[in-house]
């Protein structure tokens, strides 16, 4: 141990282990950075997004919460907040009155998020609170307000209970909940209800208990509710209460760990580059101790605790200048990033910190093993010094190790498996080249001399002659770029679809319970404000009764925190045609183009696939209905997926022909409103009273402002990853700084002016460059494929300006900083050069 | 002793099977001084690296001593050379991250004996560097990096002594004064001395020359030490 102590140490001193050194605390930052940034990230756009639920979680149930859930939250240090949803008539004064959706919340409300209300009159003047109204006040929607003219301090009544009308209720921070809500709202203290005297035995009350806590607390808390079995109680996270960012924030949390892989790969290339270099250099070094009697598994030993030395030192400061250099970045794109960042969290140094020492290990052990074999003769030729050839087993260590760290990262196989499918084919591309090299080379230098230029052809003369050194140059270059187009493509596409998804006139009004008699002239009106409506959907309730003629009841016993779900009464609809967000994936849609159900003629339906999944429902089962009083049996003719986050009307179960005729079904339609046309719900409504209205104005903001900081937190670490890839290449020319430095030198003592070994140089960068790039289009459109198809669940769309705009970059990059990279080379005079190596 | 029996070593470059020992036989007594001589190309430098057991032949066999290292693994070739052989290279291979002290005492560190440091300052102080026993490779001459690799070489007390080319770096002045110490040392030490060497002048201080031709080594029997 002395004695490798004493070498690390002498190392040191002698800089060999510089670069390596450099290399890891740079692996090691790079990975912090990103994980904790990412983790900020992550972490700050969930806390943002659980507004949407006033909470971390949620629980659902149409009966009042026990005692001992509010004594378990408590024991698990999770704060907590009562509210309770019921519908009842509010009256004013003057005797006008309303069906009104009444929300109770106790003092605690809301845990996240903010109410926006105003005190004035005119809604102009808006203010943020996190305190609810006190007992014996009320907050009341602006619809509200404008339909019965009702004034700031007013009285009214809810049911039996006398309260001041306050404000006027902007937004709440669940309104998104709220949304099947049709009547307008009415906020008010917990402690007034029995005053009200509305929640009667047999009321629909909608008791939620709001949940917020740490992480692993939360997590602990659902196990236990999930333990009670009790079939009323229906959890809910941010994801599963909102589709739209739910998948929004899965996608966006699929992209980073595909960023953090990708930087896993890139540091752990930067490390395994600077370590082969390390390697070749310490050549001479074993060569000489070998002559010394040292044998190979002692060599090994020596090496192996120095480089657990050196990784251990090398974590630290890594981690350190991750976090300062986080902050750098936070601080440098502040005005880009429009959400508080939490605060970062212990996990991520913990795990760089590990990645960062498992990467070193990983990648820089290899090289260093294969130290052991080198021959003591090496000590007497020169010739030997730098042949430290990649074996199979070499190169399979380092894909395992890839394979196992990508996995560690991501917690994905197939995303592991798509990436290596990615190196795989890069490094087959390599194969091919070198062969074509050879070809190449025999006719274009030897048979034919197309290039007179001298730069030219021994440019292309030094690509063949270090075929090998340049094999392994272009694996570097190809995945480094590989990854760079794979992930750049992705974050685009994944930004366009987010935008494709909440688009500009996205309908962000839904009028429900219009009237067949109503719907021309409501359409109409719509019209004539230039309002463009959707669609008119006809719509019914409806029960599902039997499946295959076993009761609901029976299907649903197991099904403890969906039964709710299922048992509840569905919207129902009727079509000739499925609309766009519906895509059959199996079976067909049957086809009926008569105006109305005929007699005995066979109903069938088409179902969604996760509903029909949660009932077992399959192709060609008969669903029992009740609908109106009257009982109707269906066939599953198709199952389909449907587009939950395009904001369009869309349904659980859909009927291939009208089920009621004449004018038992009302319809729905869908608009977009903007800002300034607000007053025309308002007008709607008091035309047509009978009509209910849901307002999604709000939430769709705050989904795309969600969105919008999802996408700039996105760019914001393409940028780190880029930054990483430019470390391995720089690592990746300086790795192969010695023996062109050696070869210029040679040429410059032959006669060879600067701009001569300046152009060399550029050429073969550049021919190296346009290879790299080449194969990287081919890695990235094989790895784009599946992980658009498969991870990303994504729509595959080939990008065919990338085998143009691939090559080009790799050209012009590599070209570039490969030849800046090497400016030493040319400007060292010749003798120092020759002298220091 | 060092002994040889039919030794032979091919290499093959491409298509082509090239001899770089053929059939060589011979004896070193110890305490001996032998040169090995010829054209460059000859096999000189491979025939002692195979001696030294730095490499393996495609035939033959090789003893040191009652030690047939022919027949050895690699690790267990290393202790041969760890317990008998020291080496003097044309091109010093002194490490260029350690200073000259260092360098002596590298061999000593590495197998754990005791009073490296210090045997390596009498054995610097002995080749008149215990001046610049704190210098760097790079800031000793060509004359005085070979010295510290003489000392290194001698401080390890290995019975054999194997030079490769160890003036074939220096002015003849220089040599010279390399020349004198190595044998200076080597009579001190009663070492076994194989060296591989040009210079003919260097040749003829040892008791036996061999000439290497093709492959083929033959002594001269005529020789006598000067």
């Amino acid at each position: 141990m002395r004695a490798a102590l004493l070498l690390l140490l002498r190392d040191w001193r002698g800089k060999e282990l510089g670069l390596l050194f450099a290399a890891i605390i740079l692996a090691t930052a790079t990975i912090t950075c990103i994980q904790l940034f990412s983790d900020r990230i992550q972490r700050s756009l969930l806390n943002q997004a659980s507004t949407f639920i006033a909470g971390d979680a949620t629980i659902n149930s149409s009966q009042p919460f026990d005692l001992a859930i509010f004594e378990q939250a408590q024991n698990l240090n999770i704060q907590t907040a009562s509210t309770t949803g019921f519908r009842a008539m509010l009256f004013t004064a003057n005797n006008q009155s309303s069906i009104v959706a009444t929300k109770a919340v106790d003092t605690n409300y809301p845990l996240k998020g903010e109410l926006i209300v105003s005190k004035q009159q005119e809604s102009t003047q808006q203010e943020s609170t996190q305190n609810p109204p006190t007992s014996g006040t009320v907050w009341l929607s602006p619809r509200l307000i404008n339909q019965l003219n009702i004034n700031i301090n007013d009285t009214v009544y809810i049911g039996e209970a006398e309260l001041t009308v306050k404000a006027q209720l902007i937004k709440e921070p669940d309104n998104a909940q709220s949304m099947i809500g049709l009547a307008p709202r009415a906020l008010l203290a917990l402690s007034d209800v029995p005053k009200t005297e509305a929640v009667q035995v047999g009321s629909r009350i909608r008791y939620t208990l709001s949940a917020t806590g740490s992480t692993q607390n939360i997590a602990q808390f659902k196990t236990y509710i999930a333990s009670l079995n009790n079939p009323h109680y229906r959890w809910q996270d941010v994801r599963s209460a909102n589709r739209n960012l739910g998948s929004a924030l899965n996608r966006a949390e699929n992209f980073l760990m595909l960023t953090g892989s990708l930087g896993v790969i890139l540091c752990g290339l930067a490390i395994a580059l600077a370590a082969r270099r390390y390697a070749i250099r310490q050549i001479p070094h074993v060569a000489m101790l070998k002559t010394f009697g040292v044998t190979p598994q002692h060599i090994n030993a020596l090496y192996i605790f120095n480089f657990l030395a050196l990784g251990l030192m090398g974590v630290l400061p890594g981690v350190l200048l991750g976090y300062g250099f986080h902050f750098f970045i936070v601080f440098a794109l502040d005005s880009l990033l429009t959400i508080t960042l939490s605060a970062p969290s212990i996990t991520p140094f913990i795990f760089s910190g590990l990645s960062g020492f498992l990467i070193f290990m990983g990648f820089a052990l290899p090289p260093i093993l294969k130290l052991k074999g080198v021959s003591p003769a090496a000590a007497l030729r020169f010739d030997e010094h730098n042949n430290l050839a990649f074996g199979n087993a070499m190169w399979l260590a380092g894909f395992g190790m890839t394979l196992l760290l990508i996995y560690f990262y991501s917690q994905s196989l197939q995303l592991s498996l798509i990436l290596l499918g990615g190196l795989l084919a890069c490094m087959f591309g390599v194969m091919l080249c070198n062969i074509l090299i050879k070809i190449g080379h025999f006719f274009l230098i030897k048979k034919t001399t197309p290039f007179k230029r001298t730069s030219l052809r021994l440019g292309f003369a030094n690509i063949f002659r270090h075929r090998i050194t340049n094999s392994l140059q272009i694996f570097v270059f190809s995945t480094l770029l590989m990854l760079l187009f794979t992930l750049t493509l992705v974050r685009t596409q994944l930004i366009t679809q987010w935008q494709q998804q909440v688009p500009i006139g996205t309908p962000n009004h839904f009028v429900f319970n219009i009237f067949e008699k109503n719907k021309p002239a409501i359409q109409a009106l719509i019209q004539d404000n230039n309002i463009t409506e959707k669609h008119f959907y006809p719509i019914t309730r409806g029960r599902v009764t039997h499946v295959n003629s076993i009761p609901m009841s029976e299907i649903i016993q197991n099904k403890t925190n969906m039964g709710d779900n299922y048992e509840r009464e569905l919207n129902l609809t009727w079509a000739n045609i499925l609309g766009n967000d519906n895509e059959i994936i199996e079976g067909s849609w049957a086809v009926h183009n008569k105006k109305n159900r005929q007699k005995n003629e066979k109903v069938f339906i088409s179902i969604e696939q996760e509903y029909a999944k949660g009932l077992g429902i399959t192709l060609n089962d008969t669903l029992s209905f009740s609908i109106s009083g009257e009982n109707i049996h269906a066939q599953v003719s198709s199952i389909r997926t449907v587009k939950w986050d395009s904001m369009n009307p869309n349904f659980y179960i859909i009927f291939n022909q009208p089920l009621l005729e004449g004018t038992a079904a009302t319809w729905l339609t869908s608009f977009y409103l903007p800002s300034h046309q607000h007053i025309f719900t308002t007008e709607l409504l008091r035309l047509y009273p009978t009509l209910s209205v849901i307002e999604l104005d709000q939430i769709l903001e705050q989904v795309q402002s969600i969105i919008q900081q999802i996408t700039h937190a996105i760019e914001l670490l393409l940028l780190l990853v880029l930054a990483a890839g430019l470390l391995v290449l720089y690592s990746s020319i300086q790795a192969s700084l010695d023996l062109r430095k050696q070869e210029s030198a040679i040429l410059k003592t032959l006669g060879a002016n600067k701009t001569l070994v300046k152009n060399i140089l550029l050429v073969e960068f550049s021919v190296l460059g346009f290879i790299a790039g080449l194969l990287a289009t081919l890695g990235a459109s094989l790895a784009l494929y599946f992980i658009q198809t498969r991870f990303m669940q994504l729509s595959y769309a080939p990008n065919y300006t990338l085998w143009v705009v691939g090559p080009m970059l790799g050209t012009l990059l590599i070209g570039s900083v490969g030849w800046l990279s090497t400016k030493s080379v040319i400007t060292t005079p010749p003798m120092k050069i020759l002298r220091s190596l | 002793m060092i002994t040889t029996s039919t030794l032979h070593h091919s290499v093959t470059l491409g298509e082509q099977t090239l001899t770089l020992l053929n059939n060589i036989n011979i004896t070193i007594n110890q305490g001996e001084t032998v040169a090995i001589v010829g054209a460059s190309g000859s096999g000189k430098s491979t025939l002692l690296g195979m001696l030294a057991g730095l490499d393996t032949p495609s035939g033959g066999t090789i003893c040191i001593g009652d030690t047939a290292i022919t027949r050895l693994n690699e690790a267990e070739r290393a202790k041969v050379r760890a317990d008998n052989i020291a080496f003097v290279f044309q091109n010093f291979q002194l490490l260029g991250s350690l200073t000259a002290l260092e360098n002596v005492a590298l061999p000593m560190e590495v197998h754990n004996k005791p009073n490296a440091i210090d045997v390596a300052t009498e054995f610097l102080t002995r080749v008149g560097l215990d001046k610049r026993m704190h210098h760097y490779p790079k800031q000793l001459s060509g004359g005085e990096q070979q010295r510290v690799a003489i000392a290194r070489a001698f401080a390890c007390n290995a019975p054999y002594l194997f030079a490769d080319e160890p003036t074939g770096n220096l002015d003849s002045a220089t040599g010279t004064l390399i020349e004198d110490l190595l044998f200076e040392l080597n009579t001190e030490h009663k070492t076994t001395l194989i060296l591989v060497t040009h210079d003919n002048a260097l040749a003829k201080r040892c008791d036996r020359i061999f000439t290497m031709q093709a492959g083929t080594l033959t002594e001269n029997p005529s020789h006598t030490a000067n």
